[in-house]
């Protein structure tokens, strides 16, 4: 066996682990969401959002570079001293678990709607949880292989779907332009929790190879996840009009059903399905890595293996019982989480760097372990 | 050693997952599943309850490269009834024994007494349902029930329910009907400042049963009409003209030029025969066949009225021509081109005359088209469109271009 002496990313490899991480489950359901508020100028709002996501990648990847060795759990107690620091550690290893906890659920509920009704919603969530338990016991390294195969799949999949559909696509559908802005601004809050998703890289940093390549893989990341929405947006608007989409439950699926290229390529769904299923696997095991490393550094431990198996039991608990129908799903995703998340990827890190700015904290190793645990080999 | 035990292992962990993991929780088989090719929709006798009738395809009546088709039609016709579509669809197991399967459903056609009432009630089980397809024609029954079209059968295509999409697909070589289907008329209806239309169907054979049936009254000899195989021929349907609809309820019908003048405001007139007078002769006619169209609405307020400017563009070769014309003459064509460009203009007249007058549903999309143009003085005029469309100035612009006469200049002429 090789022996993997440390955990080490490419900053290409970070930045498609964002792309992956943000696009894979949201491209699904976006559209309706933001076009909820905008209407036909829902591309415009997740043009608007994106900003967001770049945002934070700039906040995350600069507090990275001043703690190059460290995470967000880590430097937070660094900078805000050991009390407060673990209320923020808390903070972010519940933020990580409870993300994922929404993620799997919206995993099942896609496949129990489009697919196969009459599977108990606990056998997808069950099969999702132990797949991507086993990606984030493998650690980041691995997740990034893997999804080296995976995102040119995904990206190719979202190609070939939209490419079919240009033969139903109005292009006046868009029209007018910029109707009314107040509905912009509102849909692209609805699809900024999405774009904060880059805060992963809070977790991943300290596993890069040159942490310098951070702001750049998040940036880019979050600007190539961010114009693949944009053109699913921009045909689901063409293909449905902007009053329809609003009204349907996962706009992207329904893409894909309605192609149709003189009767001969139909139900192409699959591409829908295969992107869901292989974007969903390595979107889940980054947050549950995510999850586990924070718990552990909040916890002290030494491995943050120990924590995979009771973070898995939780995300799984808690993606059942915290909704009780799809319609809670996503109003909790575009009302409450826009409070309930949006300061914890926006505000505290913008708080952390302006602390440690003026401070003037810099560091390197941290008084719990790094992701050290993934040094090892990864033996089956 | 440990390596090849270990792989050993692997392997059979592997084959054992791929055994268990074949299949999806409640797989049904091909053969065990009760395809639906299409489906009418009736008022049940009962009060408030909806008649569903469907084509269920017999696999085994369906003619194979290897296999002659077994007796009988291949399609089952069953009916069911029930107080939501989804009520009617699932009782039908009561009689088929097996779960519909829809995802293979190509038409939807509707009985005008519920296409009176609106479609939206009945529609929404087709758009939620996972099964259905956005892509099945929306067809409206004219005059007769929903499920004497699904009792129907074709010449030429097995399956009836086939038959049906086809006709209605076929609009494209005559241009004088629609075709609709699922999505784009729920678009049209959840869209403001267009209505929706939806293919027209209706029965050819009717009318030549009934002058048979009163022939043989009147010669009081039944025995040998009743013989005639037309008589108890399955009836034919003709797919024509479109059906209007205001939000979802049917407002009425646009009858074959008024459809083609509603297609050239679209775009949509694919082709066609554009028949003309002779120049000569007004008896004597000319076949003008379209090879494509454009179409555009350009709105505009002026002076406080909506005005809108349609512009027609169309290409044409002559087709047949019935008098001595001499067509090695320019001006020949162009006096053709001038004559089509009021057939055109007198069709788009007549479907704007029928829609605001007869109608008053805005199927053109003017009121989308000022939408797009001019939001802001669709935001004054949206709320009262229905009252503002019917009083639309309409100014027909039609450019018709015939570019070549086919294999003959001038038609052979008896000496």
């Amino acid at each position: 066996m090789n022996n993997t002496s440390s955990v080490r990313l490419s900053g290409r490899q970070a930045m498609w682990l964002v792309v992956t991480t943000i696009l894979a489950t949201t491209l699904i359901f976006l559209p309706a969401w933001v076009a909820a508020e905008a209407k036909q100028d829902a591309w415009l709002s997740v043009l608007l959002s994106m900003v967001v996501g770049v945002v934070t990648a700039w906040l995350v990847s600069t507090l990275g570079r001043r703690f190059p060795d460290l995470t967000i759990v880590q430097y937070g107690e660094r900078i805000l001293g050991r009390v407060l620091g673990k209320v923020v550690g808390l903070v972010y290893a519940a933020f990580f678990l409870h993300i994922n906890t929404v993620i799997v659920r919206e995993f099942g509920e896609l496949l129990l709607t489009g697919f196969m009704p009459e599977t108990p919603l606990v056998v997808f969530i069950g099969t999702i949880i132990v797949v991507a338990a086993y990606g984030a016991w493998a650690g980041p390294e691995v997740l990034a292989r893997v999804n080296d195969f995976i995102l040119p799949v995904i990206l190719f999949l979202l190609g070939v779907s939209l490419f079919l559909l240009v033969n139903q696509a109005n292009l006046a559908a868009l029209l007018p332009l910029a109707e009314e802005p107040a509905g912009i601004v509102r849909g692209a809050l609805a699809s900024a929790v999405f774009f904060s998703e880059v805060i992963i890289l809070a977790m991943l940093i300290p596993s890069l190879n040159l942490r310098s390549e951070a702001a750049r893989a998040g940036v880019l990341g979050v600007l190539v996840a961010g114009f693949s929405l944009m053109a699913v947006t921009v045909f689901a608007t063409m293909v449905f009009g902007g009053e329809r989409v609003a009204n349907l439950t996962f706009p992207y699926l329904a893409l894909t059903r309605i192609v149709s290229v003189r009767g001969i390529v139909e139900r192409v769904e699959f591409l829908a399905l295969g992107i869901w299923v292989l974007g969903g696997f390595v979107k889940i095991s980054v947050f549950y890595y995510a999850a586990a490393l924070a718990s552990s550094q909040w916890l002290g431990l030494r491995e943050y293996r120990s924590t995979v198996v009771p973070i898995g039991l939780a995300i799984g608990f808690l993606s059942v019982i915290q909704f009780e129908n799809i319609d809670q799903i996503s109003s909790f995703l575009t009302t409450a989480a826009l409070f309930a998340y949006l300061p914890v990827t926006l505000g505290l890190p913008a708080l952390l760097l302006i602390l440690a700015t003026l401070r003037g904290l810099k560091g390197g190793s941290g008084t719990a372990p790094g992701p050290r645990g993934a040094d090892k080999e990864v033996s089956p | 050693m440990t390596r090849f035990r270990r792989s050993i292992v692997l392997a059979g962990l592997v084959l054992t997952l791929l055994l268990l993991g074949t299949s999806c929780w409640n797989a049904v088989e091909l053969d065990r599943r009760a395809l639906v090719m299409g489906v009418g929709i009736d008022k049940a006798k009962e009060e408030g309850k909806i008649a569903l009738t469907v084509q269920i395809v017999k696999p085994g009546q369906l003619p194979t490269p290897r296999r002659a088709p077994g007796p009988g039609p291949p399609v089952w016709v069953v009916t069911s009834t029930g107080y939501t579509v989804f009520d009617a669809v699932r009782n039908f197991v009561l009689q088929s024994g097996r779960k519909l399967f829809w995802a293979h459903m190509v038409v939807i056609v509707i009985s005008e007494e519920v296409a009176r009432e609106g479609l939206a009630p009945v529609l929404d089980f087709f758009d939620r349902d996972a099964e259905p397809r956005r892509l099945s024609k929306v067809i409206i029954a004219k005059g007769i029930a929903a499920k004497e079209i699904m009792k129907g059968q074709h010449e030429l295509e097995t399956i009836p329910a086939a038959a049906i999409r086809d006709l209605v697909e076929g609009f494209t070589s005559v241009s004088t009907a629609v075709s609709v289907n699922l999505n784009e008329f729920l678009k049209r209806m959840s869209a403001g400042g267009v209505e929706p239309v939806a293919a027209r169907i209706e029965v050819v054979a009717a009318e030549e049963r009934e002058k048979a049936e009163e022939k043989a009254l009147q010669s009081g000899d039944d025995g040998g009409m009743a013989e005639d195989p037309r008589l108890k021929a399955p009836p034919r349907f003709r797919v024509t003209g479109a059906a209007v609809f205001k939000g979802d309820r049917l407002a009425g019908w646009l009858n074959r030029p008024e459809t083609r003048g509603y297609l050239w405001t679209q775009g949509k007139v694919v082709s066609g025969i554009v028949v003309l007078k002779c120049p000569q002769n007004e008896k004597e006619t000319i076949g003008i066949e379209l090879i494509r169209s454009e179409g555009e609405i350009k709105p505009r307020v002026q002076e406080g009225r909506v005005v809108a400017e349609v512009k027609v563009k169309a290409e044409a070769h002559v087709g047949d021509v019935l008098c001595p014309l001499d067509l090695t003459k320019p001006e020949t064509l162009r006096l053709l081109e001038k004559r089509m460009n009021t057939v055109i203009e007198n069709e788009v007249r007549a479907a704007f005359r029928k829609a605001q007058e007869g109608l008053r549903a805005d199927i053109f999309g003017v009121g989308a088209a000022l939408h797009r143009s001019s939001p802001g003085q669709w935001k004054k005029l949206k709320d009262r469109w229905d009252e503002v469309f019917p009083e639309v100035q309409v100014e027909i612009k039609a450019d018709a271009k015939i570019r070549r006469v086919n294999l003959v200049l001038k038609p052979a002429q008896p000496k």
